[in-house]
């Protein structure tokens, strides 16, 4: 595919629009003039591409886009209200730890022709202001979202809850804003865990769409109040008995829903609240065979609130000889009536 | 979307459908069901885990 440079040798000096060829060249650090990228592009920012201000004037469609092709762009990406869409496969997204982007960035991957080839997406470590949103649509290959920071992760079309119909991979992506499965995905068994952060106060909210998401989850805000940051499951969520959800900083909100999970661990001093409403409850299903388990720490109840009727914590699991033990806090950590929950116990496996 | 919220055998869940979605009650209820029985099948007979290799 050919590649198209953002360059500062054009007319623009390197701040001006996508669709004028005066900001393109074929090489990096290249002359002007070259044409706009297209379908057939690989549109690339780099360290030779300047620090003014790239604004996406247009909805364009390329093969790929990278900000850090070898060296890193240190401009600004203005989105405005346009999208970016990718439609080839590999590493089709990179993302630069040095550039700002401003305006609702979104990037959409689909391909012209869906396929089984594997995608990955790169964004690096950003912070929640510089990060992007990823639609991921069409197609049914693998998908690996990097280590690194996502605002909004949408795999359906948009308006269906259809849309990604491959596998997602692993590493430990940060997703400060919403997350929405597409019913027809899975999700590879992966030890690494999807963090959900952010410090931007406000509701993040959660679909999994009935995909089994056997992988750990970790809920930590880092707004000024912790709990003004709430994280909402719109549905049930079902990780494996082998994960652990871990509640750092913020507001889980159950929402009614069923978090089903191996362990579930909430044990320091930031502001944590956990709501249930009438019907949420957390089932636990880590049942070691070989050494006795948490499954429940809430151990350091300090800064930390239950509210709900429900206040449901269910065991269930293989039956064990060893211990499965619900450590809920003292009062001397924090611990308090109005913040305790019923533990239930399944181990018959019915339900 | 639409969102349908759910329980079957205390188990709570939410469906969420396109605003267009043209289903029928029957097929609505069985796609509750479905997601009841794929819950219950996972939690009661869980695949042996083997993670996948990390490449970043």
């Amino acid at each position: 595919m050919p590649n198209r440079f953002w360059t500062t040798l054009g007319t623009t000096g390197g701040t001006g629009n996508w669709s004028d060829t005066q900001n393109w060249s074929t090489s990096s650090g290249g002359a002007a003039g070259a044409s706009v990228p297209g379908i057939l592009d690989s549109a690339r920012y780099d360290g030779a591409s300047g620090t003014g201000t790239a604004t996406l004037d247009i909805s364009p469609t390329v093969q790929s886009l990278s900000f850090a092709p070898t060296t890193s762009f240190a401009g600004t990406f203005a989105f405005g209200t346009n999208t970016v869409t990718l439609n080839s496969t590999g590493t089709i997204f990179v993302g630069s730890t040095s550039m700002t982007v401003t305006g609702t960035p979104q990037v959409i991957l689909t391909e012209t022709v869906p396929s089984a080839t594997a995608r990955t997406i790169s964004p690096g470590v950003v912070t929640e202001a510089n990060s992007i949103s990823f639609r991921i649509t069409g197609s049914t290959g693998a998908l690996t979202l990097g280590t690194g920071s996502y605002l909004n992760l949408d795999f359906t079309d948009g308006t269906n809850p259809t849309g990604y119909g491959g596998a997602l991979g692993g590493n430990t992506p940060t997703v400060y804003g919403d997350f929405k499965a597409s019913t027809n995905m899975t999700q590879t068994p992966v030890g690494n865990a999807i963090i959900f952060s952010g410090a931007v106060v406000g509701t993040r909210n959660i679909i999994s769409a009935g995909v089994i998401f056997d992988r750990p989850f970790t809920f930590n805000s880092t707004a000024t109040v912790a709990t003004d940051v709430v994280f909402r499951l719109l549905d049930a969520l079902t990780s494996g008995a082998t994960r652990t959800c871990t509640l750092t900083a913020g507001t889980l909100d159950l929402n009614d829903n069923f978090l089903t999970i191996g362990i579930f661990s909430s044990s320091n001093a930031n502001a944590r609240t956990l709501a249930f409403f009438n019907t949420g409850a957390i089932y636990l299903t880590s049942a070691s065979a070989t050494a006795d388990v948490t499954v429940f720490n809430t151990s350091n109840s300090t800064n930390f609130t239950v509210t709900g009727t429900s206040k449901q914590v269910i065991l269930y699991g293989a039956p064990t000889s060893f211990v499965r033990s619900v450590l809920t806090g003292l009062v001397s950590s924090g611990g308090t009536q109005a913040n305790a929950v019923n533990v239930g116990f399944s181990m018959v496996q019915t339900l | 979307m639409i969102k349908i919220n759910f329980t079957i055998n205390h188990f709570s869940d939410a469906l969420h459908l396109a605003d267009d979605h043209g289903l029928t009650d029957a097929e609505i209820e069985a796609m509750k069901q479905a997601r009841y029985d794929k819950w219950k099948d996972f939690v009661d007979n869980p695949p042996p885990v083997v993670d996948e290799p990390i490449e970043e």
